[in-house]
């Protein structure tokens, strides 16, 4: 079923040696067809990502952000242009490859959580765990180390329906860490969480970076979390705009006041 | 990391289980509507299954009570009333039902005598020849030779090879016409063909009702799949959870509905052709083996009806998936 010697040549260190981008999108355009009208949500991004950094997006509603973090982090197809993660071009993998990247390459924090109503925030936390065939026990374990980290270790067997929505965008965060992943894509991870808790997340993804080496990407608005990161990408349109590290951007400008 | 791969294959379903279980205690009303829909389908299967069952003992009882009834009477009429009747009673082998009946017919009427074993024919009236075997000329001859009529009536064809040297022999065993086989078959047929018409409506409507209600289900569960895709479910993940849950509505219901269609039908019969006769007649492995189908056939049509959502639910692309909330 799962070819693992492709998996293995796929997912090998050495070629990331060679290119110090883990993440490459190479002119993505994505449309949107609804009905009659074309909404053009990507015009041609293309961005480099570095192996442990962690890059900051930004732009106005509706400018794409999320479009461009489903596009490389494999959850859709983009219209046109290439992805690649680790030198691999996602287009080209299969169906099970997808599922195995998804699973153990990638932690993805969403701008609207999505966690599952109907399990508890430990089983949320541990679903993927079970897909990546972890033992139960461990991945019980493990799953309440990764709430207690994000200061939920109280409510590891309430639902998200019982839970405050900055609550739920903690358990969002726990179960994207919950295998490990070489990359974390955060849509608005701190959007709903009061500034304390905000610049405790913003910390621990931090501390991630530093520690494990772990790529983050994050969308947010936060200054914080822009000042915190080691590049600025400013999106307009569908299309990156700039990309700088923070202390070369003036965020006293008009661009930053209306955000 | 092959070894994580291996079990990543393996581990889901029971995960799949998990989920389906869970999923069953979330949205307890609508599964327990879609088990009943089943029940009522597989009840209706169950009903007609152990209508014929009853339908087929009781006539098989009735003919087995005429038989033995005819038998007894064409028995007096060729000998004559029990009164003056001295009957031998020769035992070949083992009695059928119908054998037994009419000896324990003969014994309540009171014949004067009835005698058995080697000497059976001493001073009889008639002899009557029972079970299943085969008399031969001499041993025929040994016991008609001290009767004081040398009558014998014999219950099957082929207990007799030859009549006795003097004498008469008469067979009480009536076969049937070929006309009234025939008729038997073509009567037969007729009912299970349109037997076989209506289960099959009952059966599809309920396949259509799993299908619409699993469809309901997937659509409800746009976002919770597209999640677990996102999270790394194979599409085979959420497959198996929709077959499963499938098989599991469609076995509980069709066992709710095998009892409940074997109860009614019973039931009905029982009121029809009367309590006793039914239970006397109860064909218990056939039920058993209707009841066994009916639940085979539930779980079945309910995973066949579980085949179209399941697909659809699993090719759903992770990213659309997500945004059917926004
Ligand atoms: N599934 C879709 N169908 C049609 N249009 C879409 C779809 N998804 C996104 N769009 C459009 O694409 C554009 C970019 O959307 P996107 O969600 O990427 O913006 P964003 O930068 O994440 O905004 P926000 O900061 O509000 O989250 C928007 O104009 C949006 O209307
Ligand atoms: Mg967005």
């Amino acid at each position: 079923m799962i070819d693992k010697a492709r998996l293995a040549a796929l997912f090998r260190a050495p070629a990331a040696d060679s290119c110090p981008c883990v993440i490459r999108a190479v002119d993505v355009k994505k449309v949107y067809r609804m009905g009659g009208t074309e909404t053009h949500a990507l015009r041609g991004a293309s961005l480099d990502v570095h192996r442990g950094e962690y890059l900051s997006l930004m732009g106005p509603s509706g400018s794409g952000k999320t479009t461009l973090f489903n596009a490389i982090g494999g959850l859709s197809k983009p219209t046109s242009g290439k992805v690649y993660i680790d030198q691999v071009d996602v287009a080209q993998l299969d169906q099970v490859e997808l599922a195995w990247l998804r699973c153990r390459k990638i932690g993805y924090i969403f701008q609207s959580y999505h966690l599952i109503r109907v399990m508890t925030c430990l089983e949320n936390v541990t679903l993927s765990m079970s897909f990546a065939g972890m033992e139960s026990d461990e991945a019980r374990e493990k799953g309440i180390f990764l709430l207690k980290l994000v200061g939920l270790g109280e409510r590891v067997l309430h639902k998200p329906g019982e839970l405050s929505g900055g609550q739920q965008q903690r358990v969002a965060i726990a179960r994207a860490l919950a295998n490990s992943p070489d990359i974390v894509l955060a849509d608005e991870p701190t959007a709903n969480l009061d500034s304390v808790t905000g610049a405790e997340i913003i910390e621990l993804l931090a501390r991630l970076r530093d520690e494990l080496g772990v790529t983050i990407i994050t969308a947010t608005h936060d200054l914080k979390m822009l000042k915190r990161s080691d590049r600025v990408c400013w999106m307009d349109d569908g299309r990156i705009e700039k990309i700088a590290p923070p202390s070369e951007i003036n965020f006293q400008t008009d661009e930053f006041d209306e955000h | 990391m092959a070894a994580s791969i291996q079990t990543q294959i393996r581990l889901p379903l029971a995960v799949a289980f998990k989920v389906v279980l869970q999923g069953f205690r979330v949205r307890f009303g609508r599964s327990i509507v879609t088990v009943l829909g089943v029940a009522l389908g597989i009840a209706f299967l169950m009903s007609i299954l152990t209508g014929q069952v009853i339908k087929e003992g009781v006539a098989g009882e009735q003919a087995q009570r005429n038989e033995t009834t005819r038998m007894f009477n064409f028995l007096i009429a060729e000998a004559g009333l029990p009164r003056g009747i001295v009957l031998g009673i020769a035992e070949l082998g083992p009695l059928s039902i119908v054998e037994q009946r009419l000896l324990d017919m003969i014994a309540a009427a009171q014949f004067q005598q009835m005698q058995r074993g080697g000497a059976a024919g001493a001073g009889a009236t008639a002899l009557l020849v029972i079970g299943d075997g085969t008399l031969t000329r001499t041993r025929m001859d040994v016991l008609v030779q001290d009767a004081r009529h040398r009558l014998v009536f014999t219950t099957r064809t082929g207990q007799a090879s030859v009549a006795p040297s003097e004498g008469k022999l008469v067979l009480l065993a009536r076969a049937l016409r070929a006309d009234e086989v025939e008729k038997a078959a073509i009567e037969q047929r007729k009912t299970s063909f349109r037997n076989a018409w209506i289960v099959a409506i009952a059966l599809f409507v309920t396949v259509i009702g799993i299908t619409n209600s699993l469809l309901m289900s997937v659509t409800e569960r746009f976002r919770e799949i597209g999640t677990m895709k996102c999270l790394g479910a194979l599409s085979r993940f959420v497959r198996q959870m929709f077959l499963i849950e499938s098989a599991l509505v469609g076995f509980v219901g069709a066992l709710g509905g095998a009892v409940l269609g074997a109860l009614f039908a019973t039931a009905a019969y029982a009121v029809t052709y009367g309590g006793g006769l039914v239970r006397q007649s109860l064909d218990v492995p056939q039920l058993l083996l209707a009841f066994g189908l009916c639940v085979v056939v539930g779980t079945g049509l309910a995973i066949v009806a579980a085949l179209y959502p399941a697909r659809f639910a699993s090719r759903m692309l992770p990213a659309h998936a997500l945004r059917s909330d926004i």
